[in-house]
């Protein structure tokens, strides 16, 4: 049994093309003008045999095995590079072109090992199909020719493997890495029979400039570029097509298998998010889900100093409920609570939220969306209307001008990069305003226009720059704000980003920036036709992160970029459901769709469905409760699938509140950081094993579907509502459809949204409603969610973090392309090879003052706590800035990160900490990450 | 070093963060401070913050901006 491939139509789509008519082997059919022949052949169902084309990639007219033949004119053109005209007739099989084909298959074939038996694409094979679809059945060279069978075969990356002897040198890879990814690592070097695939500089693929996507394998045609799964385990049978678990950008995936063994994660060109692209770890990074260290078994404990016993389900779930139930019957339920995860399935974050407002009987609910993305929340409402990025990820393609602020998708949000990457290369340009020289600034064809490299905290004091310029050099889109803009707010508004205060100049000083390339960026973006913000944790992560999203979306209010395909302000979320988390109603002061507790129509809706009185008042948020812990009021805590102790600021502090608990539990795949002071632990799924629905950056609400059978025997949506049920609080659903039912009866946005709209459609971005039943791309398009916009002015107010003598250097944190987040899925899998530990970026004039190196042992002390780490002397940070990544627990990044945190939001301020940097002359066993295959001690089975 | 009459972690959290509020929300218009500072607080803050916030701002130690205690008065007012 072979897998059924998804379907290939040879070249792009050409969108917009009006309808002509050609006769395809004399049956006439309609296709778009600007498509190639050899898609409308397949449109028409006869399809063209074919090597280097794929619907992916730009024809390229190299195999020539798609020879056809048009009347009226002269010889057999290649159907990939002709495109369609009206009236044309086209004949795709005739003696003359079999003769061709087979002549052009026979010179491949005699240069390719037939070991077909053998290798592991047999029956997956392009090369092999055209050989039998051509009728190839003898070649004719002698066997003493030169071949490639003594090409190099590079085993050098951990995913696949590249056997030169089996390369028919189509260039699909090299343009698959050009095209789809933009990496350009590999080229076609030599010429003639020499020609081969290089990677950069003739180097291995791992310590090239390959990024591990995986576009050139999906895009090689023969064994070439195989996964090393597919080697091992043999070619998958069957798919389910699902949902990958990283990053926000929520790429659709097919999960091929074999029986039940997982085999390949395959990006699903039906995808809306990405299109058939991947990056490396959702290509490649999916082990962590059978690794060895998944607990799988539910286990408790009386107190964290004692070693944990797997009990069963009924008596964890027991314990847990005694112990929530005891702790609100003597303090109230508000010293309890619980938080909700980002990667776990909207449908499993919904009834934790409602178990925690309806069993725990308080809106002590939060979410980690508390530390990354809480402002945009904050800020998007207050001027838009609701807390919702403005645009798919398809509309940056209208863009002409890219605003990057905060954000390194190359590494963050690595395939919506490849995409913004494509547009930057057909012309539009890009600012970055970064305090790092992130990938983007400059890379293969990509160069930012302006890069502002503001100082860390200072990035209100450039958006309102940049307003100050659009105000007073008449750049504002008057017609978009008289029509769709309150008048009152905007006048306030402008006088205040008018003042001379806010010019470029004045804040030149503060944030490091010339004040000509403020002017000049400012310029850019208004005048532009269509201009889009794109923007990350370096927004939101700050102590005035509401604040700067606010600022942004006056800027794009005032300069009409708003409301249609090419503009917007968009959010790149941190997690695969951040956006679902938040929807859900996770936030202490909202139920699902950002409706605030205290109103009392919202509250009854609820109330009425789930049968119980909701408290109207704002809960406790994550830092509050930690307070309250540490302070002893709060003392009971449902952690889903989320490392505080890990992921959190100021490690100690965090820590100090979670041994102050009387009862935590933990429901997670690991034991991670924050588990090390619970009470009970709750095993939970993987995204392989979850039944439910994630939604993305742009609203996109996708399908999770089960690859393979839970490991832990219960679905975690299932173990909530059998601790709610008992607690007392009966609560139960049939199928995780039935709660996104409910979800969609009691939230407004959500009414359209079901399991069985997602399966037809693919999926849908949300609002999904009667009036908008296939979803809502682009919002705000003739009237902003609140109605009218509503600027807010954006004073700049300082954090109180500062560099001081003893504390010169500001650290700010990241992530790199390899790890994800806290780093308990990748370092999990063979992503370990690229990033094997966190590094300290400094610059050199900081590191030459220092007495540090590549590679030096270092201190880095805030005044919370220090931690050591190596030191990697960079450039790219601004001198007086320093940078690292938070993927390994041992690191200990947020031992030294602070208390502080956004205004609005409570946000952690983790791009700005005060830290000294010191070589250490005498080091202690620098952390590198141990291996997380480590196995610790096994539990006492019971 | 905290001293004897410092407040707890959690009440300086909360005399921060009323006070962070404060300056962020009343940069262009004084007059309207204690409002935005109310709301804030009743859209956001628990009812046991706020009640903590109250009581710190009673005993009069809490260094807390006039904004904020303005907002507490505001808050404290029959509906």
């Amino acid at each position: 049994m072979t897998l059924q491939r998804e379907a290939d139509l040879g070249t792009p789509d050409v969108p917009g093309g009006e309808p002509v008519t050609v006769s395809i082997n004399g049956v006439g059919v309609s296709v778009p003008a600007g498509i190639s022949v050899l898609r409308a052949a397949a449109l028409a169902g006869q399809p063209v045999p074919k090597l280097c084309a794929s619907d992916s990639l730009e024809p390229f007219g190299s195999c020539r095995l798609c020879l056809v033949e048009v009347e009226g004119r002269a010889g057999t053109p290649a159907s990939c590079t002709t495109p369609v005209a009206d009236g044309m007739s086209v004949v795709t099989e005739s003696p003359r072109l079999a003769r061709l084909r087979r002549g052009v298959m026979e010179l491949y074939i005699s240069d390719h090992p037939l070991d077909c038996l053998t290798c592991p694409a047999n029956g997956d094979c392009e090369l092999q199909d055209m050989a039998g679809v051509v009728g190839l059945r003898e070649v004719r060279y002698p066997e003493a020719r030169a071949t490639h069978a003594d090409a190099p075969v590079d085993t050098s990356t951990p995913y696949f493997t590249f056997d030169a002897t089996k390369c028919i040198a189509c260039s699909r890879c090299v343009r698959a890495c050009d095209e789809v990814q933009g990496t350009f690592a590999l080229t076609i070097a030599g010429r003639g029979f020499d020609s081969h695939v290089a990677a950069s500089a003739g180097e291995p693929l791992f310590g090239s400039e390959c990024v591990s996507c995986g576009a050139c394998v999906q895009a090689c045609p023969t064994a070439t570029l195989q996964e090393t799964t597919v080697i091992e385990l043999g070619l998958p049978t069957r798919h389910v097509d699902t949902t990958c678990a990283y990053c926000g950008v929520g790429c659709s995936f097919r999960a091929e298998l074999r029986g039940d063994t997982l085999v390949r994660m395959v990006p699903s060109k039906a995808g809306g998010a990405n299109e058939g692209h991947s990056c490396v770890k959702g290509r490649f990074a999916w082990g962590y889900a059978t690794h060895r260290d998944r607990v799988t078994e539910p286990m408790v404990r009386e107190s964290i100093d004692e070693p944990w016993r797997v009990v069963s389900w009924d008596e964890a779930i027991g314990v847990a409920a005694r112990g929530f139930s005891a702790l609100r019957d003597a303090h109230g339920a508000g010293a309890i609570g619980g938080i909700t995860s980002s990667r776990c399935t909207n449908e499993e974050v919904f009834v934790v939220q409602k178990m925690v407002r309806a069993a725990f009987g308080t809106n002590n609910v939060d979410t980690c969306a508390r530390v990354c993305h809480s402002p945009t929340g904050y800020g998007l409402k207050q001027t838009f209307g609701t807390s919702a990025g403005t645009q798919d990820f398809a509309s940056v393609e209208q863009a002409d001008v890219i605003v990057v602020i905060g954000a390194n998708p190359t590494d963050g949000h690595p395939v919506f990069a490849s995409r913004m990457k494509r547009r930057l290369r057909q012309g539009a340009q890009l600012v970055v305003i970064d305090p790092r020289r992130i990938d983007l600034v400059r890379s293969p064809h990509v160069a930012a226009t302006y890069h502002l490299a503001v100082r860390p905290g200072a990035n209100v004091a450039i958006v309102n720059a940049m307003a100050h310029v659009v105000v007073t050099e008449g750049l504002v889109d008057a017609d978009f704000v008289a029509q769709r803009c309150e008048a009152d707010t905007f006048a306030r508004w402008a006088q205040f980003v008018a003042g001379p205060e806010n010019s470029p100049e004045a804040t030149e000083e503060l944030t490091g920036v010339p004040a000509s390339l403020v002017r000049a960026a400012a310029r850019l973006y208004a005048a532009a036709p269509n201009a889009a913000i794109y923007y990350g944790l370096g927004v939101t992560e700050h102590s005035q992160g509401s604040t700067m999203v606010m600022g942004m979306a006056n800027l794009a209010m005032a300069t009409g970029n708003i409301g249609r395909r090419g503009v917007g302000v968009n959010p790149l979320r941190g997690q695969n459901n951040v956006q679902g988390s938040c929807d859900m109603g996770s936030f202490p002061h909202e139920f699902a769709g950002y409706r605030h507790v205290s109103d009392d129509a919202v509250r009854a809706v609820f109330e009425s469905v789930w049968h119980a009185a909701l408290d109207p008042t704002p809960g406790l948020r994550i830092p509050n409760m930690l307070d309250a812990a540490v302070a002893g009021t709060f003392r009971g805590l449902f952690v889903q699938g989320e490392d505080i102790a890990q992921s959190d600021p100021n490690t100690a502090h965090v820590k100090a509140a979670l041994a102050s608990l009387d009862l935590l539990v933990v429901q997670d795949l690991f034991l991670n950081e924050t588990a090390a002071f619970a009470h009970v632990f709750l095993p939970g799924t993987s995204f392989l094993e979850k039944d439910g629905t994630f939604t993305n950056a742009e609203r996109r609400i996708n399908r999770v579907r089960p690859v393979m059978p839970s490991r832990t025997g219960m679905q975690e949506w299932e173990v909530a509502c059998a601790l709610a049920t008992a607690m007392g609080y009966p609560m139960g659903y049939d199928s995780s459809a039935a709660i996104m039912d409910e979800v969609a009866a009691t939230t407004p946005t959500f009414a359209g949204v079901s399991f069985e709209v997602l399966d037809r459609l693919g999926s849908v971005q949300w609002p999904c409603t009667p009036e908008a039943p296939a979803g809502t791309p682009i919002m705000h398009v003739d009237r902003f969610v609140r109605g009218l916009g509503h600027f807010v002015p954006t004073p700049f107010v300082p954090t109180d973090e500062r560099t001081t003598r003893r504390y010169p250097l500001v650290l700010t944190t990241g992530r790199i392309l390899s790890q994800y987040n806290v780093g308990a899925q990748t370092r999990r899998t063979a992503n370990v090879a690229w990033h094997p530990e966190d590094v300290l970026e400094i610059h050199p004039h900081d590191a030459e003052d220092r007495g540090i190196v590549d590679g030096s042992a270092v201190r880095v002390a805030s005044r919370v706590g220090e931690t050591v780490l190596r030191a990697l002397v960079s450039d790219r940070m601004p001198a007086g800035v320093v940078y690292t990544t938070f993927h390994h627990p041992v690191s200990g990044a947020n031992v030294v990160t602070t208390e502080f945190s956004d205004w609005a939001t409570n946000c952690p301020e983790y791009k700005v900490t005060a830290v000294q940097v010191g070589l250490l002359v005498t080091p202690p066993a620098v952390p590198v990450a141990a291996p997380a295959s480590e196995p610790g001690p096994l539990p006492a089975r019971t | 070093m905290s001293g004897a009459g410092d407040p707890a972690p959690g009440e300086a959290s909360l005399v921060r963060m009323a006070n962070q509020t404060a300056a962020n929300v009343t940069g262009t218009d004084p007059s309207e401070a204690a409002g935005a500072v109310a709301a804030h607080l009743r859209t956001f803050w628990s009812p046991v913050m706020r009640g903590d916030l109250a009581r710190l701002a009673a005993q009069g130690q809490a260094p807390l901006r006039p904004e904020v205690l303005a907002a507490l008065a505001l808050l404290a007012a029959p509906a």
